[in-house]
């Protein structure tokens, strides 16, 4: 301490001593200076008065001595002046010139010998003599010069030493007084302004080692007591901010850990996660994924961090990103993605929403570009779960194999059954029984019974095939395998359709049917024949269990649903019984007593058909007192995007308002070529058709039937797909795409359901067996009447995917056409090309009034037009 | 003179207090008598001279061997019956052969001691400078008898109405030295003297007796009065061998004389070298011969001294045997506290011899003013003797204007170890 003091001190003190010294110095320096000239000056002129006065009084005495020529009483005279201070020799010339008296020893300095003398005044003058110094000459005249000369020798050396002492003596008493004033002043600086200051130190740097104490120790009543004063309470209150900062950080460190428990917990959770789980930015960049998910793809975290999501994922997330980003929507998407060594998976995408309070632009150092949205949350990115599906998908695969394959194995034989069993009672009634005797009652008897077991056989046959289809359904809607035709459509006239449907069993029942549709429903949208289908269902089970009275439709508007119900006055079902009433394969009813009619999963079919559109189904009912089954549907909401083109009902309607301008009907007889590895189908179907009058041709694969094709001249192709080596599908790919086949109409008849793939190679009809015989044929007719004249049509639409894809269909439909984008191209087109038809985007129409233009237009009068509205 | 003093005092009183005065009067007596007992043989009657000289000192031997040679004789006066029943007192002071004490001790002699006359002063300087108090105390008549000095100021006027000279000047010293060292051929003579007023006064006689010749003193040096013996002159030496003297004459006191006659001889300088009266011969002699036994060189040839009175060597002479034999039987010393101790005193020697004289022609002086004790009468006393017999081979004579009662001078040379009357100069030939 103290040598740290000395330092301070040192420091302070230099600095102050630098410049007191320099001061001093100079005061010393020009004191002495001055001093010492002022008394060598003065000194010298001391002498030199003194000297001329004692001259002048040896002159002046020594007159008559000299004239006596008495020597020894002038040396007696001079030696006396001796003693005075100042004088180093005095000596006196005769008038001739000699030296009668001198007070040299041993002798007389030659330097004197020639000194210069004046008669009338006295001569001062400065001399040196070699070896004893300088001296100043005082030579005056002793009367005038008659007498002799008197020299007195005014020692300058003297002077000198005298100045020399002089100055050290006032050297010393500076020196003396300096160090003096040094002391006080070191002392002074030490007591007064160096221990303060240390004290000040010692207690502001404990007060940063932290080491309080309450004083400085400071009494000296002065500033620097303020100062202390001060500073103490500097230190008050720096004591406080520590012990408050302190207490913060302990908080600090105790949350920190906490989150840091939390953080761990989290993450490990995430880690442990079976499923893989990947959080993007707004802009796709992968920020964070867990363990489960570098497993799944087989990288490494570095590989994919900061990558964008697209290199990862095979589905297009960025554009989905985009749009639900910067949308409002609060969507889910799924998507099956494909995941490395043939595994798939299952991604499930929500953005993460924050509300602003919570959010950080940047999280673990990545900036998480956020965008706000409307309702005041930030979007910062997406979180990606993805599972491994693919024992789900095997599972699934393996169901609908065998959905696919029980419904083969079953729907082939049937349709051979049912549909020999049909022909059987047509042949049986139209060629037969005419011609049987009906005299003989045996024979009678067994004509009747044998027409009764047709009947029997056929209607059992209807039954099974009606059970097998249910359960077909069932299976398909809980596999998620249907697809789903949602369209717009009103609610009234589904239930006409229903009813209508149903009006044959109401009626056979003898029941009443009341229909009970509110005004101003407005349009749902839904799969019309599923709901149709439901409705259906309800209404035949609302037959099958009321003995007499009625059965209502209803339908009403609630909020945002419709409610549809189908009342009854039948027996009603018990409330333990109304649970299982969903459930499959469960009819009400002991089976003992009632023989089960129906399949037992018509509801649960109803169930999952009310469900898919996102409604509620549900019993109201007491025993004796009748049922009430309700459903809701919601009401279509706006805004919803329907992009997808029903390409079935588009084809559809596009028939329905096409003029087939049949041009000359081919000669000779058409032929069919019939597609498929069942023979009894083969059969079956070569004799509907040649009793239609067509030509059969058969084929038993794919390639068969290519080569037949090829080799005859075919009209139509009837086509299985469920075929060994090659599909149905492949087989209608090929047709199509060889020009010199592309033009023959195709339908497929198939077990499958798989339409859309259908009509994108190009085909023209899809039917499913067991194949409704009528629609087949309707279906040959008008596609073989139809013939190969291609019409011209004219697509326009904005998106030119739209246009692109109607295109392609309408091409492999054999029809000519052409596209434009917008309203202006769209007429100029009409007028060059006089298409047939012009289907175009609603907006383009209203915006540009296509219609109106076109109409008046000549030659385009007939334009049929199609609108496409969203 | 306790009686006129005690007068005095008392008639300061007043009478007014007539008791008081008795009482004072009887406690004086008492005194008085008491004095008288301690006092010893001073007596009112007694002739008390005063003597301020060089007692202690490098030139204390002057003082010490005057004061003996003085008191030998007034010793045997006093015994006989004195001067008309009343001693002579001698009341010395020493003054260390400086001006200062001198002038001091003269004041004192005569204000406080009221001294007869004053006597026996030594030395140029000191006298010199005590001369202007004479002249001051001139109403009081006080006269300066025989002063151990041959300066010139005590013999020339204003001053030689106040001083009564015995001895012969420097110049006859001097001058006597000169025309001798011519006449054997030296005619190149160097001056080696002392820094004072003495050493000028033989300066001054040598130039003068040279200019009588038509010659100049070829070099000189000088040296501060009181330089001791042990000191080196031999500064003085080189600048005088440089000059090339045939003799060197030294005006000095033994101690420096001794001193510079040892470093010349040492330089090689053999040219005879002569010292005047005052120098103290046997002192002078002492310390050379001392030296001589030291180094084994003999530093006492060529040493020629002139002196003021006669060899002390020629028994010839009356005052010669009356100076032996009164010296020998009384052997006086200055008081003890007066002179240096360790002095040892020479037995005969010129000092002494001249101080014998100086003593017999004062005794003289006194007997002849009678009866009368005023001082007034000194001057006619001392003025009566003519061709006065003292017992040397020159009668003593004073006439007013005259500036010394001797005139002879006498010269004398070292052989072995002796300083024997030098009559024959040609020895010293060159």
């Amino acid at each position: 301490m103290v040598r740290v003091e000395k330092m301070r001190l040192t420091a302070l003190f230099k600095k102050n001593l630098l410049v007191f010294a320099i001061i001093l110095s100079f005061l010393i320096v020009s004191v002495l200076t001055f001093s010492s000239w002022t008394l060598h000056k003065h000194l010298t002129n001391e002498y030199k008065s003194k000297g001329v006065a004692i001259a002048n009084s040896i002159a002046s005495s020594s007159v008559e001595v000299l004239l006596n020529r008495d020597p020894s009483t002038v040396q007696a005279v001079i030696d006396q002046f001796l003693t005075i201070e100042g004088i180093s020799y005095v000596f006196v010339i005769d008038s001739e010139g000699e030296i009668i008296s001198h007070t040299f020893v041993p002798s007389v300095p030659k330097e004197l010998l020639n000194i210069k003398t004046s008669s009338r005044e006295i001569v001062v003058s400065d001399l040196n003599i070699a070896g004893k110094g300088d001296y100043i000459n005082i030579a005056s005249p002793i009367l005038g010069g008659v007498a002799g000369y008197v020299h007195v020798g005014m020692d300058k050396g003297l002077i000198k030493s005298y100045i020399m002492s002089a100055i050290l003596g006032q050297s010393s008493i500076i020196a003396v007084i300096f160090f003096s004033g040094f002391l006080i002043t070191y002392i002074f600086f030490k007591r007064h302004i160096n221990t303060p200051l240390s004290k000040l130190t010692d207690y502001t740097n404990n007060m940063l080692a932290h080491n309080y104490s309450a004083s400085a120790g400071i009494e000296s009543d002065d500033e620097f007591q303020y100062l202390a004063t001060a500073i103490e309470k500097i230190a008050i209150h720096f004591q406080q901010v520590i012990e408050r900062s302190e207490l913060t950080v302990r908080e600090l460190s105790e949350t920190s850990k906490e989150l840091n428990d939390v953080l761990s917990y989290l993450s490990a959770i995430i880690d442990n996660m079976a499923d893989g789980l990947l959080v993007t930015d707004t802009e796709g960049r992968i920020i964070r994924v867990n363990h489960a998910l570098l497993e799944m793809f087989g990288f490494r975290r570095e590989e994919i961090s900061h990558r964008n999501i697209d290199d990862i994922l095979s589905v297009d997330m960025t554009g989905w990103l985009e749009e639900s980003v910067s949308s409002d929507k609060k969507e889910v998407l799924s998507a099956e993605i494909d995941l490395p060594l043939g595994r798939s998976g299952k991604a499930l995408a929500t953005p993460i929403y924050q509300k602003p309070d919570d959010f950080n632009a940047s999280l673990e150092g990545i900036m998480t570009h956020p965008k706000q949205k409307s309702d005041g949350l930030v979007c910062i990115g997406v979180v990606i779960l993805i599972r491994d599906i693919t024992k789900e998908k095997e599972i699934d695969r393996m169901k609908t194999d065998f959905i696919s394959t029980v419904s083969h194995e079953l729907r082939t034989p049937l349709t051979s059954i049912l549909g020999f069993a049909k022909i059987i009672k047509k042949k049986l009634y139209d060629n037969i029984f005419p011609h049987v005797r009906t005299e003989e009652d045996k024979t009678q008897k067994a004509t009747h019974q044998v027409s009764d077991d047709i009947d029997i056989i056929v209607s059992e046959g209807e039954r099974l095939t009606a059970l097998i289809n249910n359960v077909l359904d069932i299976a398909k809607m809980e596999a998620g395998r249907v697809e789903w035709k949602m369209t717009t459509l009103k609610v009234s006239e589904m239930i006409d359709r229903a009813i209508s449907a149903t009006a044959l069993l109401i009626e056979q029942k003898g029941l009443s049917l009341i229909k009970n549709i509110a005004d101003k429903i407005p349009d749902i949208t839904g799969d019309r024949d599923r709901l149709v289908q439901a409705m259906i269902n309800l209404i035949s089970n609302a037959v099958k269990f009321t003995e007499n009275g009625s059965v209502t439709c209803t339908a009403e508007k609630m909020d945002d649903y419709i409610k549809i119900s189908v009342i009854d006055t039948g027996i009603g079902i018990a409330k333990e019984e109304q649970e299982k009433v969903f459930e499959k394969f469960k009819q009400i009813g002991d089976t003992l007593t009632d023989k089960p009619k129906g399949t037992g999963l018509g509801l649960p079919i109803c169930k999952q058909i009310v469900d898919y559109h996102g409604g509620t189904i549900w019993i109201e009912s007491e025993p004796g007192k009748g049922s009430n089954f309700s459903f809701t549907i919601p009401i279509k909401k706006e805004g919803l995007l329907i992009k997808t083109i029903d390409t079935e009902t588009f084809i559809r309607q596009l028939k329905e308002h096409v003029e087939i301008a049949s041009s000359s009907r081919s000669e000779g007889l058409k032929t069919i070529l019939v597609v498929d590895d069942d023979a009894n189908i083969r059969n079956f179907l070569r004799q509907v058709l040649e009793a239609e009058g067509y030509s059969v041709e058969e084929a038993r694969n794919g390639i068969e039937a290519i080569s037949r094709v090829k080799k005859n001249r075919i009209d139509l192709i009837i086509l299985d797909i469920m075929m060994p080596n090659m599909s149905g599908f492949d087989v209608a790919a090929i047709i199509k795409n060889d020009p010199i086949t592309m033009a023959i109409p195709i339908i497929i008849l198939s077990i499958l359901e798989d339409r859309e793939r259908g009509y994108r190679i190009g085909i023209d009809r899809y039917l499913t067996k067991p194949v409704n015989t009528e629609e087949l044929l309707r279906g040959i007719d008008e596609l073989i009447t139809r013939g190969t004249s291609r019409k011209k049509i004219l697509v326009v639409d904005e998106d030119v995917a739209v246009v692109n894809t109607i295109s392609e269909v309408l091409i492999a439909k054999g029809f000519h056409v052409v596209g434009a984008c917008n309203g202006p191209e769209c007429l100029d087109k009409a007028r060059s090309q006089r298409p047939d038809m012009i289907i175009i985007d609603a907006l383009i129409s209203n915006q540009n009034d296509i219609v109106k233009t076109l109409k008046f237009e000549k030659g385009l009068e007939n334009i049929m037009f199609l609108l496409l509205g969203r | 003179m306790f009686s006129v003093r005690r007068l005095s005092i008392v008639s300061v009183y007043p009478f007014a207090n007539m008791k008081k005065k008795l009482q004072h009067l009887n406690c004086l007596c008492i005194i008085l008598l008491l004095c008288l007992a301690f006092s010893g043989t001073v007596n009112a009657s007694d002739i008390v001279i005063g003597m301020s000289a060089a007692f202690k000192g490098p030139s204390g031997g002057l003082g010490i061997e005057l004061y003996r040679g003085s008191m030998a004789y007034i010793e045997h006066v006093n015994r006989n019956g004195g001067i008309n029943g009343r001693k002579i007192i001698i009341k010395a002071y020493d003054d260390g052969y400086n001006p200062i004490p001198a002038i001091e001790n003269t004041i004192k002699l005569i204000e406080k001691d009221d001294v007869f006359l004053l006597f026996n002063y030594v030395g140029t300087p000191t006298v010199t400078r005590v001369l202007p108090l004479l002249k001051k105390y001139s109403d009081r008549n006080v006269y300066l008898f025989f002063p151990f000095t041959g300066a010139q100021p005590q013999r020339e006027a204003p001053y030689n109405e106040f001083v009564f000279n015995l001895r012969p000047s420097y110049r006859d010293e001097t001058g006597g030295l000169v025309d001798n060292f011519i006449s054997i051929g030296r005619k190149r003579i160097a001056v080696f003297y002392q820094a004072d007023a003495y050493g000028r006064s033989g300066w001054d006689g040598v130039k003068r007796a040279l200019t009588r010749h038509g010659l100049k003193i070829v070099g000189e040096a000088t040296y501060k009065r009181g330089t001791q013996y042990s000191e080196s002159l031999k500064m003085q030496v080189d600048i005088l061998k440089q000059s090339a003297p045939d003799a060197i004459i030294s005006i000095g006191s033994y101690a420096a004389c001794a001193a510079f006659i040892r470093d010349a001889r040492d330089a090689g300088m053999e040219m005879p070298i002569a010292n005047v009266s005052f120098v103290g011969s046997e002192n002078l002699l002492e310390l050379l011969v001392n030296s001589s036994k030291k180094s084994g060189k003999d530093y006492t040839r060529n040493l020629v001294n002139s002196q003021v009175v006669p060899s002390y060597e020629d028994t010839s002479l009356k005052a010669v045997r009356e100076y032996k034999t009164l010296i020998d039987k009384y052997n006086p010393l200055p008081p003890k506290d007066l002179i240096d101790p360790g002095y040892k005193p020479l037995k005969y020697n010129f000092v002494s011899f001249e101080g014998f004289m100086n003593a017999k022609v004062l005794v003289e002086v006194l007997k002849r003013m009678g009866k009368s004790s005023d001082k007034k009468n000194i001057k006619k006393s001392v003025e009566s003797i003519k061709a006065l017999d003292v017992g040397i081979d020159t009668p003593v004579t004073f006439r007013s204007g005259s500036s010394q009662g001797l005139n002879k001078v006498y010269y004398s040379i070292v052989k072995d170890g002796r300083f024997i009357p030098l009559n024959e100069w040609s020895g010293l030939k060159k």
